[in-house]
């Protein structure tokens, strides 16, 4: 088993990311409204939440593919929230990559999957010969469970399955710490779900890359976060460990998410009720929670009174 | 074969014996025919895109039609005007206005070098040819006003509309292709100004640059690539640019960008080969259009300057002797007909083989 050292500086720390949208002159969609979490090398962090909660754009803040409204976001050391230096943005190009949604949109229909794949390779110039290339691409596609043949395929001449693999191969060619797998697994149907999750936690246990792991599958993220955050328009209103959040769930979103899991009992699933939980009418305001601790890394965004009600609804 | 002969044996054996239980022979379990004449489907998913894409465009007939005309002009307007000893400026006064008339074929009473003229007294039948006797005079394509030979004429003004062609396309390329893309793909203040700048060029009427152009350049071959330069290139900015706007919030370019890619590496090596067939068919619809504004251009007298000739400027000058020599317009208006044709028929094919989706709808 893999062991993590959290006492040691975390490879990505974020700290109050905030990424609003203007819409027009009116209108802002603030998309994430404060997150604040950190992640340690080599562990997995799970984000959940449902449509539109913001997590697919704290993915894509954090690797910079929108420059962030405020926040602070150190990768490494390097401070990558504000205007970015060559070298620092080289080394977060580097260091931090990203598998995407949907295979088939991520991959380039016209590049054969050799191309897709160097392509890293090839903007950073990370070899000396194209002998080398083809090796290092070789060697990925062998690690993710693809076949050397498959290098001068194309993307449409793939399963689903097959092309998350080609994906995850871009991803992991460049060596990443840290990868962030913006919801990856859910365009892919269950059994080959688990195949790509599995492959992940391979990969993680040979190389010790870090997860951001993105995802609506509470049991998918259960399965693999160590540390689970529960994001809910654009605010991280609980986070905690695996065990934390689903044996001790204080606020009232995630206990009405981890509800609607369907248990594989059918008789116990007969019984099971979804809590429902409306953010209008339950009289939470989440701009004014603050982080408040339960127990070890156990923490809840709510004010003082609203974390008195949560504990009390619990009983 | 060998099959279906075993197979009429073991048949022939079972009808003998009526009586008796049927005892099927291993002949049965084989294929009766299992040679080639079985048509196999082909299996397209095996193939690349631009292998696909030909097989679609040979497999229609009118695109392959309007590629060969293409090609068969193309060999003419380099070839043609060498095929006789007369040149496109040659004149020869005392040989004007003589009719088509070609060796061999004179003898079936077809370009024999003879016209019917209308008279005072009404029709007559003249043949310049022995009138002047000059039997061993041909002018294929008959001569023009100042007796230069149409043929070569003719051919010399396809090559100045071809060479035009190839400037459309490469300008359509270069500058429509480019400003479209980098447009598009930026957005936001960029997008507005650059698009605010063409929406301005595109208002000033082409006939009004050309006129323009004329007072600081003399008229000839540049000025019209020229005025093509600054008017032809809008459309094909604007279909690069749609489908920019369509490409860029594509996972893949996100991948790219995640992976440090530059702006120019983004657009012209991840996007521009996605885009890569609305943009040739967009070039392949620009030029006919492109050798029609020359030969406009060349018609009204803002062209090529004469003894040089092109399409446009033969039709000119044959629409003013149409009444009395009708022959002396038809060449080159058949082959700008035929050449304007080609291209529509070979862009039409080419965007269904680019984009088979289109078919469907």
């Amino acid at each position: 088993m893999r062991k993590i050292d959290y006492t040691k500086e975390p490879l990505l720390k974020v700290e109050d990311l905030k990424q609003h949208f203007k819409m027009n002159r009116n209108y802002t969609v603030k998309a994430v409204d404060g997150v604040s979490f950190s992640i340690w090398p080599g562990e997995t962090y799970g984000l959940v939440g449902e449509s539109g909660s913001g997590k697919s754009t704290v993915g894509r803040s954090v690797i910079r593919l929108y420059d962030p409204t405020d926040g602070k976001i150190i990768f490494d050391g390097d401070d990558i929230s504000g205007k970015m230096s060559r070298k620092t943005v080289e080394d977060l190009r580097v260091k931090m990559q990203m598998i995407f949604q949907d295979p088939m949109a991520s991959l380039n229909p016209r590049k054969n999957v050799g191309d897709i794949i160097g392509e890293g390779l090839d903007i950073h110039k990370s070899y000396k010969s194209r002998d080398e290339r083809t090796a290092k691409i070789k060697a990925i596609l062998k690690k993710v469970g693809l076949a050397e043949e498959h290098i001068s395929r194309y993307p449409h001449q793939f399963s689903g399955g097959q092309r998350q693999r080609v994906g995850i191969a871009r991803a992991l060619i460049m060596n990443p710490k840290l990868v962030i797998a913006d919801e990856c697994i859910s365009a892919l149907d269950v059994s080959i779900q688990a195949q790509v999750v599995n492959l992940m936690k391979d990969i993680q246990e040979e190389t010790g890359t870090a997860y951001l792991f993105i995802a609506h599958d509470l049991s998918m993220v259960k399965y693999i976060s160590d540390r689970i955050g529960v994001l809910h328009l654009g605010h991280l209103v609980e986070m905690g460990s695996k065990d934390e959040i689903f044996d001790n769930p204080v606020h009232p979103y995630t206990r009405s998410l981890l509800s609607a899991i369907p248990t594989p009992n059918p008789i116990a699933e007969k019984t099971r009720t979804a809590i429902p939980y409306d953010y209008a009418s339950s009289g939470i305001d989440y701009r004014k929670g603050t982080y408040h601790l339960i127990d070890g890394t156990h923490y809840v965004k709510c004010t003082d009174e609203e974390l008195k009600r949560f504990t009390e609804d619990k009983q | 074969m060998i099959f279906k002969k075993k197979k009429t044996a073991a048949a022939s054996n079972a009808a003998g014996n009526v009586s008796e239980a049927y005892v099927p022979v291993d002949a049965d379990f084989e294929f009766i025919e299992d040679n080639a004449d079985i048509s196999i489907d082909s299996n397209y998913a095996a193939l690349g895109f631009w292998h696909e894409a030909f097989l679609r465009f040979i497999n229609k007939k009118s695109a392959m039609i309007g590629f060969v005309f293409i090609a068969l002009i193309t060999i003419f307007a380099i070839a043609g005007p060498n095929l006789n000893s007369y040149t496109y400026s040659e004149q020869n006064l005392s040989e004007k206005n003589l009719a088509p008339r070609i060796p061999g074929i004179e003898y079936t009473g077809f370009f024999d070098g003879s016209e019917v003229m209308r008279t005072t007294n009404g029709f007559k039948k003249v043949n310049g040819y022995f009138d002047k006797k000059l039997p061993t005079t041909f002018y294929w394509f008959g001569s023009d006003n100042f007796g230069r030979d149409i043929w070569t004429r003719t051919w010399s003004g396809a090559r100045v509309s071809l060479i035009i062609a190839v400037a459309a396309a490469v300008i359509d390329m270069l500058i429509g292709l480019t400003y479209g893309l980098i447009s598009g793909y930026f957005g936001g203040a960029t997008d507005i100004v650059m698009q605010r700048i063409l929406e301005i060029c595109n208002g000033i009427p082409r006939l009004v640059i050309v006129t323009l152009l004329l007072l600081v350049l003399k008229p000839g071959m540049i000025t019209i690539v020229i005025a093509l330069m600054l008017t032809e290139w809008m459309s094909m900015s604007r279909i690069a640019r749609a489908e920019m706007l369509k490409l860029k919030e594509r996972e893949f370019v996100l991948a790219s960008r995640t992976l440090g890619a530059g702006s120019m590496h983004i657009i012209f090596s991840e996007i521009l080969p996605n885009i890569i067939g609305p943009v040739i068919t967009q070039v392949m619809f620009s030029i006919p259009t492109a050798i029609f504004t020359e030969a406009f251009l060349s018609f009204v007298g803002l062209g090529i300057p004469v003894p040089q000739c092109s399409l446009g400027s033969l039709i000119s000058e044959g629409f003013n002797s149409f009444t009395t020599h009708p022959y002396q317009i038809i060449p080159p208006i058949i082959v700008m007909a035929l050449l304007m044709l080609s291209f529509n028929l070979v862009a039409d094919g080419l965007r269904e083989a680019l984009d088979p989706k289109m078919k469907e709808q």
